[in-house]
């Protein structure tokens, strides 16, 4: 599974109204190890979504992203082997679940008795097998956030990038969702980079923290350090996340 | 941007169709497109039927229009020469009905329906019983009408072959379909079961069935061109859900008298009872 490393990178997008430009991500620089679950945290605006989106070559940057040492922009989109999961689920309306999650599969030519076992691990992994045939309107938001990410796991990528997928549910539905993110990919083998701005998130999930500012990475640790650490930033996103509990 | 609906609580067990009323209900609404696409199949392969049919109609029309009439000897004549040519059409239509019955047994037993592959397995499966029992239809439909056309006859003698075929075969092979679709059974021990199960609950059987068949009421339509215009439609949207209707019903027949001894793997299947029932 390969390491990302960024170095570098740098996104900036022209105003056209303000003639200005402003920078998504200011020389950013990480090295994201495989098989980890990577968390990168900070404020709205900070440039995170950026970052996961240059990762996945959705956006335009200067600098390197490289996996495993080697150019990202080498590499064609559709074979970086990599899934990615917004907020905003994305699942296909007029589908059932099960052909949501099995749609990678089915557009690969991956035969049927492999896709049913595929989809019915997944389906038991994320107690979704009552809900297979229904339509993802049937499911409760914490379901359909679930069936997105069996979604993104059904090809066994190399890379998930996770972009706040749980900002869109209640703080129950959100602990209950984590608990199953944390158990399906325990064992994976893929690297994990996951976008929040919820210490919650941080703390339960991540091996490694990432925090960012301005589009830039200002701080590096675990969960435990990042909790103790004296950086002024860090330190008000620990501050505010303790407030709000 | 569009918002994607959702629940105000987990889908779970306790929402599941807990019978088969239930699951005709739930697949309808759930997999509603999969029925269209059933019924667009059985368009086309009933296309030879329905071109045969509404070429009878034009030729008895042209004939009971023209300088003279058409007496009643040359109608049944026609139609006997034409019971004869639908059998080749019936075998076509067998060959649809054996794919699509494998994809509403699919729908039925909560499995994921992949379209092509299912209808091909189920081609393979059923095509060979299903061919005889079109075959057989249509022979007896011939035979029957061949005593329909015999004038000598007393009238009730000359309905009553088309009489039985219509009121005890006609269910017999829609039952033994069924029975092909589901297990290996042998030819003669299928219509045997079929007659059996079907006159086992007759009132229903007879009501489901009156219901399945309600599509060829169609045929009495004296405006030819009205019935064909209504009649696609019919057997694009109609005919896949009486069918699917006639599935679970016979699905009913099969747990009440044999699933639960001897294909205990099968009975209930595709049914989530509430605990307690």
């Amino acid at each position: 599974m390969p390491t990302i490393e960024c170095k570098n990178v740098k996104v900036s997008y022209y105003k056209k109204k303000d003639k200005t430009t402003v920078l998504g991500l200011d020389h950013f620089s990480a090295t994201f190890q495989n098989e980890k679950f990577s968390l990168i945290l900070g404020s709205s605006g900070c440039g995170k979504t950026t970052l996961l989106r240059a990762i996945a070559g959705l956006e335009k940057y200067e600098g390197e992203i490289e996996y495993n040492g080697l150019d990202s922009r080498f590499i064609e989109i559709q074979r970086r082997n990599l899934s990615f999961v917004s907020q905003n689920y994305v699942l296909y309306p007029h589908m059932t679940v099960f052909d949501n999650i099995a749609y990678p599969l089915k557009s690969a030519g991956t035969p049927r008795d492999e896709i049913i076992e595929r989809v019915s691990e997944l389906a038991k992994r994320f107690e979704l097998e009552p809900c297979l045939l229904r339509k993802p309107r049937d499911l409760s938001g914490g379901q359909q956030q679930r069936v997105a990410i069996a979604r993104a796991l059904i090809k066994k990528p190399q890379i998930c990038l996770f972009d706040e997928p749980f900002s869109n549910l209640d703080h129950t539905t959100r602990v209950e969702e984590r608990r199953f993110i944390k158990k399906a990919l325990m064992g994976s083998l893929c690297t994990v980079i996951f976008v929040t701005h919820n210490m919650e998130d941080a703390y339960n999930l991540a091996d490694t923290i990432y925090v960012m500012d301005k589009g830039q990475l200002v701080f590096m640790g675990t969960p435990n350090e990042v909790y103790h650490s004296t950086h002024p930033i860090v330190r008000a996103l620990v501050q505010n996340n303790d407030d709000l509990l | 941007m569009f918002r994607q609906k959702s629940a105000a609580k987990n889908f779970s067990v306790d929402d599941l169709p807990s019978n088969r009323k239930e699951v005709f209900f739930d697949r309808i609404k759930n997999q509603f497109s999969v029925f269209a696409l059933t019924g667009l199949l059985f368009f086309l392969f009933a296309l030879p039927l329905l071109v045969t049919s509404f070429v009878f109609d034009i030729l008895v029309y042209l004939q009971s229009t023209s300088e003279g009439g058409m007496s009643d000897a040359a109608y049944y004549s026609y139609l006997v020469l034409f019971s004869g040519i639908r059998i080749p059409c019936l075998l076509i239509l067998s060959i649809g009905c054996a794919g699509i019955f494998r994809i509403y047994r699919n729908l039925a037993w909560e499995i994921p329906v992949f379209f092509k592959e299912d209808f091909k397995e189920g081609v393979q499966k059923n095509a060979k019983p299903f061919l005889i029992v079109f075959f057989l239809l249509g022979v007896l439909g011939l035979a029957s009408e061949a005593v329909l056309g015999n004038l000598a006859l007393y009238e009730l003698v000359r309905y009553l072959p088309l009489g039985i075929l219509t009121g005890v075969i006609g269910p017999m092979f829609l039952v033994s379909l069924n029975i092909f679709n589901l297990y290996n059974a042998k030819l003669f021990e299928a219509f045997r079961l079929a007659l059996r199960f079907f006159f086992g609950q007759f009132f229903k059987s007879v009501l489901v069935y009156i219901l399945v068949i309600s599509p060829f009421a169609l045929a009495f339509i004296s405006r030819f061109m009205i019935k064909y215009l209504v009649a696609i439609p019919v057997i694009i949207l109609l005919v896949p859900i009486l069918l699917f209707a006639w599935f679970l019903f016979n699905c009913y027949l099969f747990d009440r008298y044999m699933n639960k001894e001897n294909y205990p793997e099968i009975f209930d299947k595709g049914i989530h009872r509430k605990k307690g029932l």
